[in-house]
């Protein structure tokens, strides 16, 4: 008998993945006041689902949620889920923490907690993507065995300038050398139209491409120093952060960071209304194969049938005579739509009931909503338990949170968001209950029940960044910095009590502005930034 | 020119004697379609040399049921071996040339277009030689062109039908008008040709479509590759705010859907795209099919892009009525009636490529029993046809001889009048 090879054998690492259940930003307000983003329906089935789902499919074995915000209904729905069940391929863990702020606090609670054994992948919540990471992660762990000090694979997908699934926001811009497909720059660009490249980019290495064409989608392939380097730099905040500072440091701890590029797999992050609406559009095309409507992801008895078009229907929806659903449309288990109505490109949830003569284009109605007969919605959110009495008009941006009611025959404004209670967001002073009910009736209807939601005021420079991408609905094209700081002064009219701000406070306000933007991209400290925007004075 | 009789098949010349007094025309196969016949090619070869034209590389492997046809293999430069020379071919020709070959310039009016605007630069630049005549030279100055752009790409019927009226029109320019005069004759019988055979006739077609309501609100319309006939049509329907949506069906390897699927969109009309392996699947809720042609045989039958009669096919399957837009110009006197008698064959190593698949053909030439078929045009049964749209009205396709019959009687009549005015003078 030939002696047994031990070298053979050896503890195959299983793969692990943690999962940031929270996006750490209040895109989605107001909707996010009560249900965690992850578990927002796309295509009628909770975000995290098609995450859990997709890194299942990819091999990873044990998965760690952690979640911040609303952390205990993720708990509660990876309990009921069939991860749970012990024929499940992979273990999902859910960790808890209130306290964490970032990605980076995320990071360091993991490593606090030494969950992590090996080479992982970091991923947030809401990607949808159908990627096969086998092949990434093997490349990235050879790439290890040769240089211990390759930190991290990020992996982005390719798609051209413009293209509806980028997101505005995150835009970027590295620089890559090709042969080894290493990152030897990297910068958001955010509303600049000009970029400065430092020379030594290009010329300390060789062969690098210069690319505008990157998605991304936030999934990365880290080594378990990550965590570590967390910990020890507090300042790192976001992955962002992370790139920029092992880059930046490069000379003294060598660590380095490699890029792969995606290109006929479909991966991208909902990371805000658009997202949500254009990824929503490529899971009904079916661009997110095997991800698709009629997949049944989440084993539910009410599985949808594809027809022609890209309608896809529930076993036992109502469709009225007369109904058109032109295409595109999802319609969920339990729902009715009435006779003359037309829908396209939306999705209706369960158990919603429409009535008669109703217009729906480019809409997503979540479970139970009410709507009666003759309104019209285009480009809306409106979420569970909506009631719109007769005649409402709903028009493009608007987001309806839960249980608004908006009452009969009114046209409501575009992109406003409403909730159904009034938010106490310490700027008015608290009316007494009867005022605040005959204020919201002339808006919303005679039985309407809403309150217009206005995001809370942050910082002035993040406020500007906010305003360069596209309102879901509208488009805002800032051509030139003029346009942005007088959105940006307007705004600050708006929220502050009325006046407008005189000529030399709008140039010493912008010069401000454009000292903290260069601060923020050249890393300076914030002792020094204090310094400058004092002598500004 | 000889009125082709277009019999398939090969009915070589008699040979050996024939008792009978009368002698007979014997029936002729057109020395194109003589690809496999030696004596043929050898003759070809010399004229090619006589006229300085470099003769493309046959190739070697060809399916044997096309080996009457000519199959080129692509060269890295067809004009290697051209000198420029004042008696060499045109720089604007060989250009022209380069284009048709490499597929820059493909479909029926557009070759036909670049064509006459290509002659008409020859035309300029074409001064008469001391003791010869316009009419005559200029004619034999043509030849070596023509037999240049076949060999680059062969001539399609439309090209074909503007050389003839061309060297119609310099054969009938009177011998007594000096150059300038000419030439300004031909530039006008040139733009007269273009204005009237394809762009008027364009307009009337999509006047015709839009008289007879065609097209009306709620019509799902299935086109096949890329048409420019058809597609004018549309783009005139939809301006003038009939609510249609269009099925854009392709085929490889030329994807000329693609071009088609374009242009419908930047005008904003709702498109679908499909391969041909969907089309059946589509027919089922499709109205109407428009097709283009490359030409109208006088027979009836319609010769267009390989795939059309597939889709006439499951049209007529699923009693779609099929709608084949051409003008006049593209009419030939020859019939066929099947797609092998005449043909063209395209690059085989086209077929090749799948998209994102894994090339598997990639060794093609390596197995001695396979060979690949890249058939250019096929022919379409008039069965499959309800109406031909012309300039002239909506005709059925066996109307097509009679219109035929009729520009050939037109012509006839031009021709006495243009003898009998010489005859007058001399």
């Amino acid at each position: 008998m030939a002696p047994k090879k031990r070298e053979d054998l050896k503890q195959e690492d299983v793969l692990q993945a943690v999962v940031i259940a929270d996006s750490f930003n209040v895109r989605f307000c107001p909707i996010t006041e009560k249900k965690p983003r992850v578990l927002l329906p796309v295509a009628n089935i909770p975000m995290l689902d098609y995450t859990l789902e997709f890194l299942s499919s990819s091999g990873v074995q044990e998965i760690f949620v952690f979640c911040s915000h609303l952390s205990d209904q993720i708990r509660t729905h990876i309990r009921n889920s069939k991860w749970n069940e012990s024929s499940s391929s992979c273990v999902v863990t859910p960790v808890l923490s209130e306290g964490c702020r970032s990605m980076g606090d995320a990071l360091r609670e993991i490593d606090a907690k030494s969950l992590i054994r090996s080479d992982f992948v970091l991923i947030y919540g809401d990607t949808l993507a159908n990627i096969k990471l086998q092949n990434i992660v093997e490349e990235h762990k050879k790439r290890r065995e040769k240089d211990k000090n390759s930190l991290m694979t990020m992996v982005f997908k390719k798609a051209p300038p413009g293209h509806h699934t980028r997101c505005k926001e995150e835009e970027v811009v590295m620089a890559v050398e090709n042969t080894t497909n290493r990152v030897v720059h990297y910068r958001k660009i955010g509303n600049q139209k000009r970029l400065e490249f430092p020379v030594e980019v290009l010329l300390d290495h060789q062969d690098v491409d210069i690319r505008y064409d990157l998605l991304d989608c936030q999934i990365s392939i880290c080594s378990p120093q990550v965590p570590q380097i967390f910990t020890d730099d507090f300042d790192y905040q976001t992955r962002d952060d992370f790139v920029k500072g092992i880059l930046i440091n490069e000379e003294i701890m060598g660590n380095t960071i490699y890029v792969n590029v995606v290109k006929n797999e479909y991966a991208a992050r909902i990371s805000n209304l658009q997202m949500y609406d254009a990824i929503s559009k490529d899971i009904i095309s079916r661009w997110v194969f095997p991800l698709t409507p009629d997949s049944n992801i989440n084993n539910r008895e009410n599985s949808l049938s594809c027809g022609r078009h890209n309608v896809y229907l529930s076993k036992d929806v109502t469709l009225a005579r007369g109904c058109i659903l032109e295409e595109n449309v999802i319609v969920g288990g339990g729902s009715s739509i009435g006779s003359n109505t037309v829908i396209s490109q939306s999705v209706i949830g369960n158990n919603c009931k429409i009535g008669e003569n109703v217009k729906i284009m480019g809409s997503y109605i979540w479970n139970d909503a009410v709507i009666e007969d003759n309104t019209v919605i285009t480009k809306a959110i409106l979420c569970d338990s909506v009631h719109l009495y007769k005649g409402t008009t709903v028009q493009p941006g608007s987001v309806l949170s839960w249980n608004v009611k908006v009452g009969p025959d009114i046209t409501l404004p575009e992109c406003v968001k409403l909730t159904s209670e009034p938010i106490d967001d310490g700027f008015g002073d608290d009316l007494p209950e009867a005022d605040q009910v005959t204020e919201t009736s002339p808006d919303f209807g005679s039985r309407g029940k809403a309150y217009i939601f206005k995001a809370a005021s942050d910082s002035d420079d993040e406020e500007e960044l906010e305003l360069v991408h596209d309102m879901w609905g509208l488009n805002i094209q800032s051509e030139d910095e003029d346009d942005i700081s007088s959105i940006a002064s307007n705004e600050t009219d708006d929220l502050s009590d009325g006046s407008l701000p005189p000529d030399d406070y709008r140039m010493f306000y912008s010069e401000v502005i454009d000292t903290l933007r260069r601060a923020r991209e050249e890393n300076i400290s914030t002792d020094n930034m204090i310094l400058e925007v004092n002598s500004l004075k | 020119m000889k009125a082709e009789s277009g019999a398939a098949g090969g009915n070589k010349e008699a040979g050996g004697a024939s008792t009978t007094t009368i002698k007979k025309e014997p029936v002729r196969v057109p020395d194109h379609l003589k690809a496999d016949d030696a004596a043929t090619q050898k003759k070809l070869t010399k004229k090619l040399v006589k006229q300085h034209i470099p003769q493309r590389t046959s190739a070697q492997r060809k399916v044997r049921l096309f080996n009457h046809l000519h199959q080129y293999e692509r060269e890295v430069s067809l004009t290697q071996s051209l000198a420029f020379s004042s008696s060499g071919i045109h720089p604007a020709v060989i250009k022209l040339g380069i284009q048709y070959a490499e597929g820059i310039i493909s479909g029926s009016n557009a070759r036909c277009l670049a064509l006459l605007a290509t002659f008409k630069r020859v035309i300029a630049d074409y001064s008469t030689p001391p003791q010869k005549e316009l009419s005559r030279d200029l004619e034999a100055k043509i030849k070596p062109y023509i037999s240049f752009l076949n060999q680059c790409r062969l001539l399609s019927v439309s090209m074909g039908n503007a050389i003839k009226y061309l060297k119609w029109n310099i054969t009938h320019i009177p011998s007594d008008i000096s150059d300038s005069e000419a030439k300004a004759m031909l530039y006008e019988g040139i733009d007269g040709y273009i204005q009237e055979k394809i762009i008027l006739a364009a307009d009337a077609i999509s006047d015709h479509v839009k008289a007879e309501k065609k097209i009306i609100n709620g019509d799902v319309i299935v086109v096949f590759a890329c048409s420019s006939v058809v597609r004018k049509v549309l783009l005139d329907a939809y301006k003038q705010g009939i609510q249609f949506r269009v099925i854009v069906v392709d085929g490889r390897p030329r994807m000329e859907g693609r071009e088609m699927l374009r242009r419908l969109v930047r005008s904003g009309i709702k498109c679908t795209y499909v391969l041909m392996n969907a089309a059946s699947y589509v027919m089922q809720e499709a109205t109407k099919v428009f097709l283009g042609a490359h030409a109208m045989l006088n027979n009836g039958w319609v010769m267009s892009r390989v795939g059309t009669s597939l889709i006439a096919l499951i049209a007529k399957s699923y009693s779609v009525p099929v709608l084949v837009c051409c003008e006049t110009y593209k009419f030939w006197e020859r019939g066929q009636t099947d797609s092998f008698v005449f043909n063209e064959l395209g690059d085989p190593d086209d077929v090749v490529n799948i998209g994102n698949k894994s090339p598997y053909l990639q060794d093609w030439r390596t197995f001695n029993s396979l060979t690949l078929l890249n058939l250019v045009y096929d022919v379409t049964p008039p069965e499959f046809v309800s109406l031909v749209i012309t300039e002239l009205g909506l005709i059925p396709c066996t109307s097509v001889p009679v219109v035929l019959r009729m520009k050939q009687e037109k012509l006839m009549k031009l021709d006495k009048q243009f003898y009998e005015e010489r005859k007058l003078q001399y």
